[in-house]
């Protein structure tokens, strides 16, 4: 099965019980372990999903925490943000008006071979990404 | 306790300006991080445990004192949004 990249929308909205995506974000993750799939996300989503966390908590330690529990499974694989990458993410991120940390994302599931995942409209509508709802139906 | 020679040299630099000796300072930044609540780091089961449960429930014992307001993921996409002409 090809591996998976996940967009910090996905990570924060599984991690933040008051969000409405919480569940099947949630829901996706456990497909995720189930099928064994590999998680590639660049290196930057630690840095995204901790904020996002901390500015929602209010408590950087336990984002930072909590962040690294994350990102610290197995089956994730934090893509280093080189040269090579970032030159894929400026072809892609321009030539489909994306901003620049979603062109990141589009990247490293580019360079992957992955199936990018996101709850980003953006992402969704020019960035060739699915919903986890999307992604779990396609794989049960 | 050995310190860096750069380090010093601009702490040594700063004190002068602030007229204090390293000595005061040294003590009221340890003092300042001892009142600090402690910051253990995520530990072996947090990091390497079962994934995705373990997180997960880590995430609702976290996010349990949220303050109101927008969740994670609305902040987020405000963030990525900050610089778009609506």
């Amino acid at each position: 099965m090809p591996g998976v990249t996940v967009d910090s929308s996905v990570w924060v909205a599984a991690a933040d019980p008051t969000d409405s995506f919480c569940a099947p974000s949630r829901a996706f993750f456990a497909g995720l372990f189930r099928h064994g799939s590999r998680i590639h996300v660049p290196a930057f989503a630690r840095v995204e999903v901790a904020c996002a966390l901390a500015r929602r908590q209010r408590d950087a330690p336990a984002a930072r925490r909590l962040t690294h529990a994350m990102l610290s499974g197995g089956q994730v694989a934090e893509v280093a943000m080189d040269a090579p990458l970032l030159v894929r993410a400026q072809g892609a991120g321009t030539a489909a008006f994306l901003r620049g940390a979603d062109s990141l994302f589009v990247a490293t599931a580019q360079a992957t071979g992955a199936t990018l995942v996101s709850w980003d409209n953006e992402l969704l509508r020019r960035g060739g990404a699915v919903t986890p709802s999307d992604w779990a139906a396609a794989n049960p | 306790m050995e310190i860096p020679d750069d380090l010093y040299r601009l702490v040594k630099a700063r004190c002068g300006l602030e007229g204090r000796t390293v000595r005061e300072v040294t003590e009221e930044l340890y003092r300042r991080w001892l009142a600090e609540a402690p910051t253990p780091p995520a530990t072996s089961a947090e990091a390497s445990g079962k994934w995705p449960e373990d997180w997960i429930a880590m995430a609702d014992r976290i996010m349990k004192s949220a303050p109101p307001g927008p969740t994670a993921r609305e902040l987020l996409a405000e963030d990525r949004n900050r610089l778009e002409r609506q």
